[in-house]
């Protein structure tokens, strides 16, 4: 076809994509895991046993009796393990589950205050989020440990989460300030008695990567608010009653365990503000855990790396927080649209079906003389059976015109030889379907002229049905209803869901709000004057049946729905045919959606075009479905981080949003609900096929490339399904249709819809 | 039998060859997404691997080493910031003193009197070049050998 000649499809888009789709999918599920563990009092609940002195914790009792009665402070790096306490008078203050942005400020200030120091244990994720929280920590002389990046208990997660908790945290810290934690305390320990063998083999682990663990004398219990007094007790070392904490001798130092995150820790700061002065009066020391026992700054510098790492960590961290905001404002606008537009479908529906109710059976038959064009080329599969059902057609006054486009395959043939009256064959050279259909038109010497693709079988009572809207002196054009025929297998089964969801809806709204973009190629019925008024079938778009429609609109004419009048195709059997059909139903739209931009700015028909029809398609087939990739990446997320109930609810209730949609255009239809099985597998291979064609389209018409046609092998099912095949028809998908047009132009614009509102 | 080539011309506006829509021919718009393209392409690798930078930096560090526990702090009683050896993994000492294990070991709150001076609880792992043994410390390398220790775990 020397139309529309062209270079290769361009590729390389596909790679940025999957870039593209990598990158957010990453960027998700560090937001995720940063996100997981970050909320609550930071204290799990099937540990809290162990905080309230359950005598045997999860995990087992622990064997090693040097460690569980060593001091707080244990060094598991050398060949034997080393623990030690603080001096008599010393107390470290130590807080966990910081920075945060209310707490950490007022307990800093405190301690600035009487002159004190004390051990922050960060959580890693939340230094990202407050890196200047932890800056001052350390700028105000005190020190900084580890607590994990997202709070997460060690004993329970696999190596290599342990790992990347550390290094995480490890790298977040010396992003925010330059130097790096080497005291550690895992989440949900206190005193350690209360150690259990997994949590030894953490210290084990995490002293590997270089870390020094802390665990602690005396738990304030803080976190669970237990009045600022029990807490000014507990860090005394008052007995509290559970027995397992350092009690008695007041006078030894402690490390104390204390939060500055994760919740209200008003009582904390109260607290604080109580004891500070009296103890310090008392002759006690408030210090760092490094500075009680003497040692060296636990936060050596950091390395120029791992600064750099720290840094793209975090700035990683807040543009995947971005991203999953942006992603849940995108969902949440989705969902709107869609039961927007769901609501707006019905209600057309409702009054299109009211409307036709009132219509039929009264008022005048419209009975004038009509000539059926159908434009061939290699169509010798169903060109036989497409004539014979438009001869069988039950209107007194049929013309029957094929115009064989320069068939290869004797197509052209085939009709004469079946000397049917009333059908004429015209040959012209090669020329292309809008050229082939302009003959036809020339041709005919009716004034309402019937389109039809080669391929197309009708009913008998088809075109009448068809041009009862004729009646109408301003109607210009009528759509028809397209069905597949071929719904046996899968695929045939999902086209034939969306055929009819699209036409019910689509159409029966487009026709209620008057601004119809297509009428389907298959089956379209048109005014000679509207059809001079358009200028002819325009050639400049794939999509000449939409630019047909839309320049007949524009022109002043209504275009009315006639769901009655059934048309019957053969939709793709394979992917790769859909594939190629759908790619040039969408670029030829995107091509006619261009062509008549400027009916925006139009009054009338035009206008309604222009303001109903476009944006309508550009939002839901053009921006959604762009928009679908990312969703789905979304729902790749939701799988390993969002909750399993809110997934299946969700899924559910999109699902049967869907499926109460389907079954009422099917109803709508007259079509049986059978099929409505196959459409929750609709969202595995179909939809991402319906959406990827669109990436393609959009990514061709900006190259400003040229399409070929794409081509669609024939099994002639749909004559079948009407008509036994005639003798010499070749045998199936061998009839040299490798070159044939590209027909079954239903209504594009209905159908690669990525219907995101029933999407996770 | 009809020929389009002596058509009955009726339709008045015929189509001239038209230029397709999008199709751009100079190929301009081919080149600068080609650009885009690329300048996007690169960005995209340029966050993946500043995602993968901030997922493996932070390994091991050296740690630094502790002194000996009355270095440095003069108000420190006996009995306090004592070091106290425990055994490795797999062992199951019971601190009471096991038979195998010598005399009764005193549990880790039992006052320490005079540490050894030379003890450096930093130990160098030999397998582990990162490991800083507390520079300027004097201290014996191992302390299981320290004379006053009054436990006597197996080494």
């Amino acid at each position: 076809m020397a139309l529309h000649v062209a270079r290769k499809d361009p590729r390389a888009h596909w790679f940025l994509l999957f870039l593209a789709l990598t990158v957010l999918l990453a960027a998700l599920f560090l937001h995720g895991y940063a996100t997981v563990g970050s909320g609550g009092s930071g204290h799990a609940a099937d540990r809290a046993g162990t905080a309230d002195g359950d005598p045997t914790p999860p995990g087992g009792p622990s064997t090693d009796d040097d460690l569980s009665r060593g001091g707080p402070v244990i060094r598991l790096d050398g060949p034997k393990p080393v623990t030690r306490s603080m001096p008599a008078r010393t107390i470290a203050l130590t807080f966990d589950d910081g920075p945060d942005p209310r707490w950490t400020p007022a307990i800093l200030d405190v301690l600035r205050r009487h002159h004190a120091k004390a051990t922050f244990f960060v959580v890693g994720a939340r230094v990202n989020e407050h890196p200047e929280l932890t800056r001052r920590i350390l700028a105000e002389g005190h020190e900084i440990g580890s607590h994990t990046f997202t709070h997460a208990e060690l004993a329970a997660v696999p190596d290599w989460r342990r790992e990347l908790e550390l290094s995480l945290t490890r790298t977040a810290v010396a992003g925010a300030t330059g130097r790096y934690p080497t005291l550690f305390r895992p989440p949900f320990s206190s005193s350690p008695g209360a150690l259990t063998t997994d949590d030894q083999s953490v210290l084990r682990a995490a002293a590997r990567s270089g870390h020094i663990a802390v665990l602690a004398d005396r738990d304030t219990r803080d976190w669970q608010r237990p009045g600022v007094d029990a807490v000014v007790a507990a860090t005394l070392g008052v007995d509290d009653g559970t027995g397992d904490q350092d009690t008695g001798d007041s006078d030894r130092g402690a490390v104390v365990l204390m939060h500055d995150g994760g919740g209200d820790r008003s009582q904390t700061v109260a607290a604080l503000d109580r004891l500070l002065p009296a103890l310090t009066g008392q002759g006690y020391r408030f210090t760092t855990v490094s500075g009680g026992l003497a040692a060296p700054s636990s936060n050596p510098p950091a390395s120029r790396t791992d600064r750099l790492g720290g840094d793209t960590l975090r700035y990683a961290q807040t543009a995947a927080g971005w991203l999953a905001a942006a992603m849940t404002w995108l969902l949440g606008l989705a969902l709107l649209l869609g039961l927007a537009r769901l609501s707006v479908q019905v209600v057309c529906a409702e009054r299109h079906r009211r409307r036709v109710g009132a219509r039929s059976g009264t008022g005048p038959r419209f009975l004038e003389p009509v000539t059926v064009v159908v434009p061939a080329y290699n169509e010798s599969a169903n060109i036989a059976a497409t004539v014979r059902s438009l001869v069988a057609s039950d209107y007194p006054a049929l013309d029957v015109i094929v115009v064989d486009d320069g068939s290869t395959d004797g197509t052209a043939d085939i009709v004469e030889r079946m000397r049917l009256p009333g059908v004429r064959v015209v040959r012209q050279a090669n020329a292309g379907k809008p050229a082939a259909l302009n003959t036809g038109i020339r041709y005919a010497r009716t004034e309402f002229l019937v389109l039809v693709d080669g391929d197309t079988v009708f009913q008998p009572d088809t075109v009448y049905r068809l041009v009862q809207g004729f009646v109408d002196p301003s109607v210009g054009a009528i759509s028809g209803n397209t069905k597949v025929a071929n719904r046996r297998r899968l695929l045939g089964r999902w086209q034939h869901l969306e055929y009819v969801i699209g036409f019910n809806l689509d159409r029966r709204m487009y026709d209620v709000l008057r601004c119809m973009p297509t009428i389907p190629g298959a089956i379209g019925a048109f005014r000679r004057e509207a059809l001079r008024d358009a200028g002819g079938v325009p050639a400049d778009t794939l999509a000449e049946d939409t630019d047909l429609t839309m320049a007949v609109l524009r022109a002043g004419w209504r275009v009315p729905y006639e769901g009655r009048a059934i048309a019957w195709t053969e939709a793709p059997a394979t992917l790769r045919q859909l594939w190629r059909q759908r790619y040039r139903w969408c670029y030829g739209t995107l091509q006619a959606m261009w062509k008549h931009r400027r009916s925006v700015q139009e009054r009338g028909a035009g206008g309604r075009l222009g303001r109903r029809a476009l944006p309508y398609l550009t939002v839901f087939q053009v921006l959604l479905p762009l928009t679908a990739p990312a969703v789905d990446v979304f729902a790749v997320y939701g799988l390993f981080f969002l909750p399993w109930s809110q997934l299946v609810l969700a899924w559910l209730g999109l699902l049967a949003l869907q499926t109460l949609t389907a079954g009422y255009a099917l109803r709508l239809d007259g079509e049986r609900l059978g099929p409505l099985w196959a459409l929750p597998l609709q969202q595995l291979v179909h939809r991402q096929l319906m959406y990827l064609v669109v990436v393609q389209s959009v990514v061709t018409a900006l190259l400003g490339g040229r399409l070929r046609w794409h081509r669609m092998v024939r099994t002639g099912e749909a004559a079948a399904l009407v008509d036994p095949p005639v003798g010499q028809r070749p045998p199936t998908g061998v009839q040299g249709a490798g070159t044939r047009w590209p027909t079954n132009r239903t209504d594009y614009p209905d159908r690669p819809r990525v219907r995101i509102h029933r999407d996770a | 039998m009809l020929d389009s080539r002596h058509p009955a011309t009726r339709t008045r506006h015929r189509p001239a060859r038209p230029q397709p829509v999008f199709v751009d021919r100079t190929g301009r718009r081919r080149r600068l997404a080609v650009l885009a393209g690329s300048g996007l392409g690169a960005g995209l690798l340029v966050s993946l691997g500043a995602i993968a930078l901030g997922l493996f930096a932070g390994g091991s560090v050296p740690v630094p080493g502790w002194p000996d526990p009355q270095d440095g702090t003069g108000r420190e009683r006996a009995g306090v910031g004592q070091l106290v050896d425990a055994p490795g993994p797999g062992t199951t000492p019971t601190g009471q003193g096991g038979p195998a294990e010598g005399p009764a070991r005193p549990p880790a709150e039992t006052p320490r009197t005079t540490p050894a001076p030379s003890a450096s609880t930093t130990r160098a792992n030999p397998g582990d070049p990162h490991r800083n043994p507390s520079p300027g410390k004097p201290g014996g390398p191992d302390r299981t050998g320290r004379p006053d220790r009054s436990a006597g775990t197996p080494g």
